[in-house]
């Protein structure tokens, strides 16, 4: 973000920017940044509280406002319960051997029945925001399960969608899955800091299952650019227990 | 997905975050700014969203997406999972504000807003972005853009 802010002042244009990484800004240091103690992932607060949504946005406009840079500030006063939250911490441990695996069978039997019920709230909440973030992964929700489950064999399935390798199509699949499923459950529900969705999508879900089953499926898979996914941490969240 | 202090007990992720290799600048650039009742601003964030056809982000990918000021059917293709995404699934303004930058349209505290903002994939080295960045600013200047918000995720 530092760096797009250097090349667009160059172009004349006048930037803000927010920061999550103060020490960044600090060593980058673009013309005009504001840091914010923020969850990642939230830059303006959190979501549905316009009152704080505006407070973030006044304070990074404000700093147009200054005749000399570079300027980095720190978003004033008590801001949220941020320190309390443990975002996705409470995902379950990863397998340690085949043994703990679910027959793929029965679990897809599971997801079809789970499906079955959050579809409804699902499509509730698609028409009540008016969006969806689902569909990275271009394959519909009808064959998702079934994809993903797939990944659970021996042969790597074939890629559904154009224009994208098969490790992003299962990458953003393992997304749009998280997604459907939290979108679903915060509309109209009690659920809806990033812990508490987390704690139900790991601790009450098959989804959630499915992802650790595949998370160690992939450890041993034929495909390189998965096993290398599950090296580096980016197949599915990997927080602190 | 948690706050950067939580990502401590993680340390190789924390590292991850934390010693990214980056470019230092013998200077910091400066462009006056407009006051903000006159102000044209655009957006840019770093959350690799865009429009539901637009061509997804690879893990190698340094150019931007763009998306118009009333599209709110945007999905995501971003690799990382450092980052939350409950929070704009429920609402979009957590990571591009236009609502609430109408809202100051409306108080006559801002100038007007583009018709296009920008999506890029965070966590790409800055100096691969640069000649994409000077195509957006092309862009944004026909628009009549003279401000600029960064938004990361």
């Amino acid at each position: 973000m530092s760096g797009l802010a250097h090349f667009l002042e160059d172009d004349g244009l006048a930037t803000t920017t927010l920061a999550f990484v103060r020490s960044h800004v600090e060593v980058m240091r673009p013309p005009r940044a504001l840091w914010v103690p923020f969850e990642l992932g939230k830059p303006f607060g959190e979501p549905n509280d316009p009152a704080l949504q505006m407070r973030v946005l006044r304070a990074v406009l404000e700093l147009l406002k200054a005749r000399r840079g570079p300027v980095l500030e720190d978003f004033p006063g008590a801001v949220s319960n941020y320190d309390k939250d443990l975002g996705w911490s409470c995902r379950p441990p990863a397998l340690t051997s085949d043994a703990e695996r679910s027959d793929p069978v029965a679990l897809l039997d599971r997801l079809k029945a789970e499906d079955a019920e959050i579809r409804p709230a699902y499509e509730k909440a698609v028409a009540g925001r008016g969006r969806s973030t689902v569909g990275a992964s271009q394959v519909s929700l009808d064959d998702l399960a079934t994809f993903l489950v797939g990944f659970l064999g021996t042969e790597t399935p074939a890629n559904p969608a154009k224009g994208q390798t098969l490790p992003q199509t299962f990458r953003f699949a393992l997304d749009d899955l998280m997604a459907y499923y939290t979108e679903a459950k915060s509309f109209e529900s009690e659920l809806t800091s990033s812990t508490d969705l987390g704690r139900w999508f790991w601790g009450e879900t098959t989804a959630g299952r499915l992802l650790i089953e595949l998370e160690h499926a992939c450890r041993t898979s034929p495909n390189k650019t998965l096993r290398w996914m599950v090296e580096i941490g980016i197949l599915i969240p990997h927080y602190p227990e | 997905m948690v706050h950067l202090n939580r990502m401590k007990s993680w340390p190789w992720a924390y590292d991850d975050v934390m010693k990214l290799p980056l470019p230092t600048y013998e200077s910091t650039p400066w462009t006056a700014a407009k006051p903000l009742s006159e102000a044209r601003i655009a957006l840019i964030s770093t959350a690799a969203v865009h429009r539901r056809d637009d061509k997804r982000f690879s893990m190698a990918a340094r150019d931007y997406r763009s998306f118009g000021a009333d599209d709110k059917d945007l999905i995501q293709s971003h690799h990382s999972g450092d980052h939350d995404r409950t929070g704009f699934q429920q609402d979009l303004n957590l990571i591009l504000p236009l609502d609430r930058l109408r809202e100051l349209v409306d108080a006559g505290e801002l100038g007007s807003i583009a018709e296009t903002h920008y999506s890029f994939l965070g966590g790409s080295p800055p100096g691969d972005m640069e000649r994409f960045a000077h195509k957006a600013a092309e862009r944004m200047k026909v628009e009549a853009v003279d401000t600029v918000l960064l938004c990361p995720v």
